[in-house]
């Protein structure tokens, strides 16, 4: 990413624009236990005309459609959003001004290869969580990528004793495959990274 | 971040070093006894001294001397906590350090904090009379909104009503027949003597040096020294012989019933960290007991919480019902509670409980206000707020203690309002 340093205000932003053409800013705030997303679209109250993907052509649509897509984007197929947010102890919310649509939520805890969160859980639901990384983690995360390759699903586990890597196994149907995730959208992602039975 | 106690003039000071934040924020509290012969008043002397000062002697002209300290904001509050009366003005600045020319708006900031608390505008050794009328006014009106909101207006009552014969019945912003007897001259006497008597405590956090802070404090607030006060707790209480239960009726669509307990348990003993998390379990999340069985299974209610006092040793249930339900709707309360006393509540809500409590506790530290006003609560019981003591102590909190303080609960007021007579 690129990375911008204000001094005269402490602070460094990073920057990139990703090929699909969303631009993607991060601010680190040190010592900050919360964090803070949004997710804004250049598409507010004075816009009802635009050129759909694909057309030459401007359409016009009825005034207050980007309040009403704003409302709209909260409901999808796994539910409403909003209580997927509650139930990670996230707030989320959302509005709309004359030119801009914009989606935030707050948090504490997160989880993902990186520690970072993961919208799902096994047993307890994280909702604080403050891990720094283990010693070896990006070591052994390396590994597990390379050992993983050939795969279409497999859990790594290592044992990382006093500074010193071993190899523990290579698990193809974690639980047997019938392990409990919250949320059964996360089941179904899990089970479609399963090309095939996997107990045979 | 570092924690930097002292005293200067008539002063507890405590500056919080971090530079966590862009802005410089502190908070100026008085405390003295809740008392029902001056609450009214104190509750008005804070309004009165943010509408007028000597050279800025309206609202308008105090609103642009803001402005002109870089949006500097300016607030207060009124509260109450244990057996105190607490009356704070806070302010919040941009950190000087960040500024391009004014590096002094620290210390320009502590000029007109000065002119707030030290120079009313004044007239014949009183208020001006507009000033106190307007406000008088105003203060009015806050008794009159708290009439309307049914949630707040029962809250109060049952808290009347279980503590009839104690000073807590009193409410912070005092009382509304008492309004009319104030003047611009008693009420100028009452500030008098509240500069004079209160104990102080000036709070700062910030990435600010301690010296700086010490100068400007010595230089801006010059206060007498004098007695202070260091109890909180409010220890009045009675014997229960039989549960107090109180129908009242008024014009309204959705009734209220409200519980009081007496905890038995206050900030100063160290089952209050049991007695935190019990709450939670109980009422105070959309997965506590109270919620997801009269609320979501029961459809009892259309709001139901819990509260504790620190201070008092009180807890309190409220819940908005449909009126026909308040017996089913008592019942299923009462439930929740025995099923806290037996232990009958499992170790995914309480655990999940216990790191909410931690998250809520983890996000007060990433706002200044939140922090100072943390900090500032926890001094009333002789301790300092640091985060990961109390983290830890909600950690150790086990099941066992749990029901302990549960069973320390003592059934006390029942209090219904309705529309019409019904008994309980």
């Amino acid at each position: 990413m690129e990375k911008y340093v204000y001094d005269n205000i402490k602070e460094t932003l990073f920057y990139e624009k990703l090929p699909n053409g969303l631009e993607v800013y991060l601010l680190p705030r040190k010592g900050y236990k919360k964090y803070y997303a949004t997710f804004t679209t250049k598409y507010g109250s004075i816009d009802n005309t635009f050129i759909p993907i694909g057309k030459t052509d401007y359409i016009n649509v009825p005034d207050g459609i980007a309040h009403f897509l704003e409302h709209k984007m909260f409901e999808s197929e796994k539910g409403d959003a909003f209580e997927q947010f509650t139930k990670y102890a996230a707030n989320a919310n959302a509005f709309t001004s004359f030119n801009r649509t914009a989606y935030l939520f707050s948090c504490t805890s997160y989880f993902d290869e990186n520690l970072n969160w993961l919208p799902f859980h096994g047993q307890y639901p994280s909702i604080v969580t403050k891990i720094s990384k283990p010693k070896n983690y990006e070591i052994m995360l390396g590994y597990a990528k390379v050992l993983a390759s050939d795969f279409s699903y497999v859990r790594v586990d290592f044992y990382n004793i006093e500074g010193v890597i071993y190899f523990g196994e290579l698990t193809f149907a974690h639980a047997n495959g019938s392990s409990y995730f919250s949320d059964k959208s996360y089941d179904e992602w899990m089970g479609n990274l399963w090309q095939g039975d996997p107990r045979t | 971040m570092k924690r930097i106690r002292c005293s200067v003039n008539g002063l507890n000071v405590t500056i919080i070093k971090t530079d966590k934040f862009k802005t410089t924020d502190f908070v100026l509290n008085f405390k003295q006894y809740l008392n029902k012969d001056n609450v009214t008043m104190r509750a008005l002397i804070p309004y009165v001294l943010k509408s007028a000062t000597k050279n800025y002697p309206s609202k308008k002209e105090f609103n642009r001397k803001l402005e002109k300290l870089y949006g500097a904001s300016l607030g207060i509050s009124v509260n109450k906590q244990g057996k105190l009366h607490i009356l704070s003005f806070r302010m919040s600045i941009v950190n000087d350090k960040y500024l391009l020319k004014n590096s002094t708006l620290l210390d320009d900031s502590f000029v007109f904090f000065n002119e707030v608390i030290f120079n009313p505008k004044i007239e014949n050794d009183a208020f001006t009379e507009k000033v106190v009328d307007e406000e008088k006014r105003l203060l009015k009106e806050q008794f009159a909104s708290l009439y309307d909101d049914k949630i707040r207006f029962s809250y109060h009552r049952l808290i009347e009503e279980m503590c009839k014969f104690e000073n807590y019945a009193i409410k912070s912003i005092g009382k509304l027949e008492d309004i009319d007897k104030i003047t611009a001259k008693n009420l100028y006497s009452t500030y008098l003597d509240m500069l004079d008597n209160d104990t102080l405590d000036l709070l700062v956090i910030g990435d600010v040096s301690e010296k700086r802070v010490k100068t400007i404090i010595d230089k801006y607030l010059p206060f007498k020294k004098r007695n202070v006060i260091n109890e909180v707790i409010d220890t009045e209480t009675k014997t229960i012989r039989k549960v107090n239960e109180v129908v009242e009726v008024k014009e309204i669509n959705q009734a209220k019933l409200n519980l009081g307990f007496r905890t038995n348990i206050t900030g100063i003993n160290k089952e209050y960290y049991a007695l935190m998390l019990m709450n939670a379990i109980l009422g105070v999340y959309p997965n506590s007991l109270l919620f997801r069985n009269v609320r979501e299974k029961e459809s009892l209610c259309y709001y139901i919480a819990s509260n504790i006092d620190k201070g008092k040793g009180i807890m309190i249930i409220y819940a908005g019902i449909n009126k026909n339900d308040y017996k089913k709707a008592y019942k299923i309360i009462i439930e929740q509670i025995d099923k806290l006393k037996n232990g009958d509540f499992d170790d995914d809500l309480m655990e999940n409980c216990r790191k909410s409590l931690i998250n809520d506790l983890l996000q007060t530290t990433d706002n200044p206000i939140a922090f100072l006003s943390s900090e500032y609560s926890h001094s009333l019981y002789q301790e300092i707020f640091d985060v990961d003591n109390i983290q830890d102590k909600l950690k150790q909190v086990t099941k066992e203690e749990i029901i302990k303080v549960a069973n320390k609960l003592q059934e006390d007021t029942i209090y219904l309002l309705t529309n019409e007579e019904v008994s309980l």
